[in-house]
């Protein structure tokens, strides 16, 4: 790749500012990529699941396995749910995390969505989730949600589109 | 995503893959890394951010294709950098090497430095693995230099590859609130 090709192209960011936030709407997302990537990077006031909602979906919808490491064991789950969490052991805490999802084919009307969706947090574990969101509507929202507290100023959300 | 710089290990090898004085100007970094090393067995890759040797941690999981495991810096005792995989050796079949991807989130801020790894190499025995790894600089610098070494000071063989990648954020594709 040439130097400052991009191969991501940024679509929409969000930084948290005060102390009341639970909820960030990426909606109108663009559908001439070929994946998407939001990265989110901080903190919450409390210990709780972060995670997904796509197009307003909150029917148990998404289907998952995962693998997971927290420092002294390593273990794996499969189930089904209402949205993309991190039902394991990296749950968005009160110290630095990323938290990454990478949403494949999401414009694609033929494919029911696989997002793979990772967990880095140095003091609880490392996650890696595979989900499928049996639906083969484009994803044209995507709702990011904690279930407890709120996001911590500075936590940053952005999303970004993956060309073909 | 682009490219900041890229460098290939010459006929001479090197004892570091070094990447300095980084733009400030992205929001994230992406390093992806294929590396083997010189010596015999398999070793240690570490990562260093701008020259410390402190304020490291991490937890990991990995997988060796008989046995899996989690573990932290602090229990496996290497606290002077981050783990980012194991890099092969000359023991190891001929011509493979070992891939590694970093994400260094907000890498410019003023907020502890998270290091997402992850790692793979294949080789046929029980010594080749996947490996995740959440690591965290505790310091609030800007990261301006990283290093790739291995533990024991092995030399990076030749065609060993390291490619360094900002991403910036931005808007115009979707509407957030």
């Amino acid at each position: 790749m040439p130097v400052g090709v991009p191969a991501w192209t940024p679509l929409a960011n969000y930084t948290v500012s005060g102390s009341s936030t639970t909820t960030v709407t990426f909606s109108s997302i663009s559908g001439i990529y070929r994946d998407l990537v939001l990265v989110v990077a901080g903190s919450n006031s409390s210990t709780t699941y972060l995670g997904l909602r796509l197009n307003s979906d909150t029917g148990f919808n998404y289907y998952y396995n995962w693998v997971s490491g927290n420092g002294s064991s390593a273990s794996s789950n499969q189930n089904s749910t209402n949205g993309i969490y991190f039902l394991s052991n990296a749950q968005i805490g009160t110290t630095q995390g990323l938290y990454k999802f990478e949403l494949f084919d999401y414009a694609d009307s033929n494919k029911h969505k696989t997002i793979f969706a990772k967990a880095d947090k140095a003091d609880a574990a490392t996650d890696s989730f595979v989900y499928r969101w049996n639906q083969t509507s484009a994803i044209t929202s995507i709702q990011a949600v904690v279930l407890g507290g709120n996001l911590v100023a500075g936590t940053t959300l952005c999303l970004y589109g993956v060309s073909a | 995503m682009e490219l900041i710089a890229t460098t290939t290990v010459g006929a001479g090898g090197a004892l570091s893959i070094d990447f300095t004085s980084i733009p400030q100007s992205y929001t994230d970094l992406t390093l992806v890394v294929a590396a083997r090393h010189t010596s015999s067995n398999s070793d240690f890759g570490i990562l260093q951010i701008n020259g410390t040797t402190t304020n490291y941690s991490f937890r990991y999981l990995i997988g060796d294709g008989s046995s899996t495991g989690s573990n932290t810096s602090s229990n496996i005792g290497l606290t002077n950098s981050i783990w980012i995989g194991n890099i092969l050796g000359t023991s190891s079949t001929s011509n493979t090497f070992s891939n590694f991807r970093l994400y260094l989130p907000n890498y410019a801020g003023s907020a502890n430095k998270i290091v997402s790894i992850e790692s793979v190499n294949e080789n046929n025995t029980t010594t080749a693995h996947q490996f995740f790894n959440a690591g965290l600089w505790s310091n609030t610098a800007a990261i301006t230099s990283l290093s790739i070494k291995t533990y024991n000071d092995w030399t990076f063989a030749q065609y060993s590859t390291a490619s360094l990648y900002g991403i910036l954020k931005g808007s115009g594709g979707a509407t957030v609130s």
